[in-house]
């Protein structure tokens, strides 16, 4: 699979999610750098109809698992349930895999679920796999999660805890559309409408392939160094709550390959880096508003760009 | 990269200084670059196939050999000059890529300059400076092919005018400053070179008609004080007393012998400059009896002036001369008394009527002779019709009666030596024209005039031709053969005409040229400094010599430190120049904020900068590629080398004037 079909699946993607084109860019990003999605924004933005459209193009299994304050672990990994034996089986417990064994999962308002719920869903992951009785049962090869959370103002909500919020590659806004593109989508009835005639474009097959190629793109010690900086100014600096981890670092150089392999570059930028860091840094770090500048910002003007 | 096209300007330039050399080049190379220039054109635009490299190499051959042939050496002026319009030529025949290119550049900028070997005539020079800005311009073309500057001639010319301009000022200060030999700086020597115009050792029959035509200055005369008086202007150079030994009709000069046996009267010195053209010979033209020579020449006994060398440069020189003086009275030695009597030919009219003045005094036979002159029918005139043959001077005389300076200096100098006066003659000029605040002296006016020698007054200049044409002397030549059609408008010099008046301008602004252009040599430049109160002697020069060095080195010294620092700072060559092109564009305006990286950086700097967006473009894909992709080649990395070099040129001094406006 070749990288420049990159830029079609977001066109395609766009042609339904009308005026989002950063934000699928930035999901196509986050599945090419095997990490997850979280949308916080209100209800009613496009949320679902980005995922869907994305599962869609990208030709993937796409279940939706709308989160409430009643829902138990078993609704999202499944359960084991006795099965009376027949003639073709013996009887005994069968395992009913639940939602989460697809390859997109739109894990609609996460933070309506109550943290035993949450942390099911964030293992299963972190793992990619599920544990049921002491059995485990892998999730398919190509699995990917977009979350979406409301504002967590908003009544009956359990916040994600930070070491729980880590575990998404991206938290991302959506915002409202402009002007022009509201028009235009209020005229045509919204995109959901066109969900249907959308045809893939790549198959789980050659997205594995993608990302394969996202993992091969370059990272010149230049631009390790530039991130190793950043971690360790995100850790100096006293506005952070928490600095970024490890892991958070590793994130960011995937991320910042697939952005790179996305333009059709076989090694990353520092722009690279410097398009995917804010997105990945904000809700990792804990920190409140600061002068109209976020996290990002304020690590980018410390550390000297190469 | 294939080349479709030479470059425009570099086909202008070559046709151009090609064009200038055309006189100076043999024939026989003239077909060989004719067929190279217009091959090459005929394969621009008709496709027609360059020649395979035998043929190429066979031409050459070829073309060496008809270059020794004709001038039987490979060296020298003009034998390097036609090898080098040949190699142009040829060169152009092999040039298949773009950087080929840089070879017909490197000639064009050869054949431009050797133009001015040949010539350095104001006219020359300009179009020699009008051409080498093209060139400058074809320079940049060639150079940065596919920039912005690549295809806009206007846009290159502007450039290379701009770039001319800033070198202007040094190169005049180099001109004025820079320390000289003596001697004009672009006298180049040619041994045995073209045929000199001009006065010769010997006075043929019919020299001076041809003279007559030639309206170029002989030598140029600026006087301290006023200028002489017209019928003295007499600018003696060559004094004649013998015959050629093969032809008993032609005159031929003395040599320089002894020194001067002369009384002058201190009144009538007169001091002056001459600018003497290139003229072969040593002997420089003098007014009367000069008394103090220039260095490196010295006064024979016939009063002329003998330099060591001949003049092949232009010459300048200062002479005082004694109008009034007294050269060998009382008696001249026997073997020179039948020098000066000596018959060159039979003339047995001339020696009868000679032989009627013998009872009476030197002095009245004098008279005698110029009464002659004048009471017959005689005519001034350049076309005498026949004079060929022997007894010419009787023939002269007695039948034509009509002659030129030369036929009346001959006839009365033969005519004096058969009345038994010793007599000479002298050639040289008479006149000159007064142009501004000094006279031109044209080899149009060209003269000869008699000297007899009596006891008490020794020898005394007569001019015959003062008798039979007044006019010709007191007015010059111009007046005297106004109405004489066959001469060119320049010698006649019609009064207060237009043209005349146009002539003697571009004539004076020639002069200035050779004056303080040409001629500025290291006595000049000494005489200027000296105005200012820095001659060379002046003990603070040393001192300021000592000083500039010293500056220049600590300079010099301190830009490379300072270079060598940065570049260990900044840890390699690519890193050192991308800094200073950093240093460049923030000098421009452009400054580099942290959080924006090296590619935002440079696609704002293209967006401020379009004349540079492609280099701008082109330095970020390069810059990128040597730091971050999997396997930076060398080969890039010398190429970003050379782009960042190429950028920060093309940015210094624009950035560095911009700091200075704002």
């Amino acid at each position: 699979m070749d990288a420049t079909i990159c830029p079609s699946i977001i066109d395609r993607t766009g042609s339904v999610v009308v005026g989002q084109r950063p934000a699928i860019r930035k999901a196509l990003t986050c599945i090419l750098a095997g990490g997850h999605l979280l949308i916080e924004d209100l209800p009613g933005l496009g949320k679902t109809t980005l995922a869907h459209t994305l599962a869609q193009v990208l030709g993937l299994s796409f279940k939706r698992l709308q989160f409430t304050a009643d829902m138990l672990p078993a609704d999202v990994v499944g359960s084991s349930i006795f099965q009376p034996g027949g003639a073709s089986a013996p009887s005994g417990f069968r395992f009913m895999p639940g939602p989460v064994f697809t390859q997109m999962l739109l894990a609609d308002e996460i933070n309506r679920a109550p943290p035993k719920v949450q942390s099911a869903l964030l293992e299963a992951m972190e793992e990619r796999q599920v544990s049921v009785d002491g059995k485990r049962y892998p999730l398919p090869a190509v699995f990917f999660v977009i979350a979406t959370q409301n504002p967590l103002d908003q009544a009956g909500t359990y916040p994600l805890p930070e070491s729980q919020l880590d575990r998404f590659a991206m938290v991302i806004r959506l915002g409202y559309p402009d002007a022009e593109t509201e028009r235009e989508m209020l005229l045509s009835g919204g995109g959901r409408a066109h969900l249907a005639e959308v045809e893939p474009i790549v198959d789980a097959e050659g997205l594995q392939g993608l990302r394969a190629q996202a993992a091969r793109v370059h990272v010149a010690t230049r631009i390790a160094g530039y991130v190793q900086s950043l971690l360790a100014a995100s850790r100096e600096a006293p506005e952070f709550r928490v600095g970024l981890s490890p892991r958070a670092g590793l994130m960011l150089l995937n991320l910042a390959r697939a952005w790179a392999l996305i333009d059709q570059r076989d090694h990353v930028l520092p722009d690279d880096v410097q398009a995917v860091l804010p997105d990945l840094v904000n809700h990792r770090v804990g920190m409140d508003g600061h002068d109209g500048r976020d996290a990002a910002d304020l690590l980018l003007e410390r550390v000297p760009t190469p | 990269m294939a080349l479709a096209r030479l470059d425009p300007l570099l086909w202008l330039v070559l046709v151009g200084s090609v064009g200038l050399l055309l006189p100076h080049l043999p024939w026989t190379v003239l077909p060989i670059v004719i067929v190279a220039f217009a091959w090459r054109r005929v394969h621009e635009v008709g496709g027609l196939p360059l020649p395979p490299r035998w043929m190429l190499l066979l031409l050459a051959a070829a073309s060496t050999a008809v270059v020794v042939l004709h001038f039987h050496a490979l060296w020298g002026r003009d034998a390097g000059v036609a090898l080098l319009v040949v190699a142009a030529g040829l060169k152009l025949l092999e040039t298949h890529e773009a950087r080929d290119q840089y070879g017909v550049l490197l000639l064009a900028f050869f054949l431009l300059i050797s133009v001015l070997l040949f010539d350095q005539a104001i006219v020359i020079f300009a179009l020699v400076m009008a051409l080498f800005w093209l060139l400058v311009g074809a320079w940049m073309g060639i150079s940065q092919p596919a920039g912005p500057t690549g295809h806009h001639l206007g846009q290159r010319l502007r450039e290379s005018g701009r770039l001319l301009l800033i070198g202007l000022p040094f190169t005049l200060i180099l001109f004025a400053l820079f320390p000289r030999p003596p001697g004009a700086l672009w006298g180049v020597q040619q041994p045995g070179g073209q045929a000199q115009t001009g006065l010769s050792e010997q006075m043929r029959p019919g020299q001076f008609d041809q003279l007559a035509e030639d309206p170029s200055p002989a030598f140029r005369v600026r006087f301290d004080g006023t200028p002489v008086a017209p019928e003295q202007r007499y600018w003696r150079v060559f004094v004649m007393s013998g015959f050629a030994e093969d032809d008993p009709e032609s005159w031929i000069a003395d040599p320089a012998m002894g020194s001067p046996r002369v009384e002058t009267i201190d009144e009538s010195r007169v001091a002056y400059q001459v600018t003497l053209e290139p003229t072969g010979a040593r002997q420089l033209p003098s007014l009367a009896a000069a008394i103090e020579t220039p260095p490196r020449s010295r006064l024979d006994g016939n009063l002329v002036v003998h330099r060591e060398r001949p003049v092949d440069d232009r010459l300048r020189y200062r002479l005082t001369s004694a109008l009034d003086y007294r050269l060998d009275v009382g008696s001249l030695p026997r073997f020179r008394r039948q020098q000066y009597l000596a018959l060159g030919g039979l003339n047995p009219l001339l020696t009868d009527l000679a032989d009627d003045w013998r009872d009476q005094p030197p002095a009245a036979r004098i008279e005698l002779a110029l009464a002659y002159f004048r009471d017959q029918p005689f005519a001034y005139t350049r076309s005498p019709g026949r004079r060929d043959g022997a007894d010419r001077a009787d023939t002269f005389l007695f039948e034509t009666r009509r002659g030129y300076c030369a036929d009346y200096a001959d006839a009365f100098v033969r005519l004096m030596r058969a009345a038994d006066v010793p007599a000479r003659v002298v050639t040289g000029y008479q006149g000159g024209e007064l142009n501004g605040d000094y006279l031109v002296v044209r080899q149009s006016d060209a003269h000869a005039w008699a000297e007899v020698w009596t006891a008490d007054r020794g020898w005394q200049r007569v001019d015959p031709t003062a008798a039979v044409a007044p006019e010709r002397i007191e007015e010059g030549i111009a007046r005297s053969m106004a109405g004489d059609a066959s001469l060119p408008a320049t010698v006649r010099r019609e009064e207060g005409s237009l043209s005349r008046q146009m002539r003697l301008l571009v004539e004076q602004m020639d002069n200035r040229w050779n004056q303080y252009v040409l001629g500025y040599d290291g006595r000049l430049q000494q005489e200027w400094l000296g105005k200012l109160g820095l001659a060379m002697n002046h003990p603070v020069w040393p001192a300021l010599w000592a000083l500039a060095l010293a500056i220049t080195a600590w300079w010099g010294l301190l830009v490379l430190l300072g270079r060598r620092e940065r570049r260990r700072q900044a840890g390699s060559e690519v890193e050192y120049l991308w800094t200073r092109l950093q240093d460049d564009l923030a000098r421009l305006g452009i400054h580099r904020g942290n959080p924006e990286s090296e590619r935002a950086l440079l696609r704002r700097a293209a967006t401020t900068l379009p004349f540079a967006a492609e280099d701008l473009r082109r330095v970020g894909q390069l810059l990128e590629a040597t730091r971050y992709a999997r396997s930076p080649s060398r080969r890039q990395s010398a190429l970003l080398t050379s782009r960042l070099a190429n950028l920060h040129r093309r940015l210094f001094w624009r950035s560095r004037w911009k700091r200075r406006r704002s």
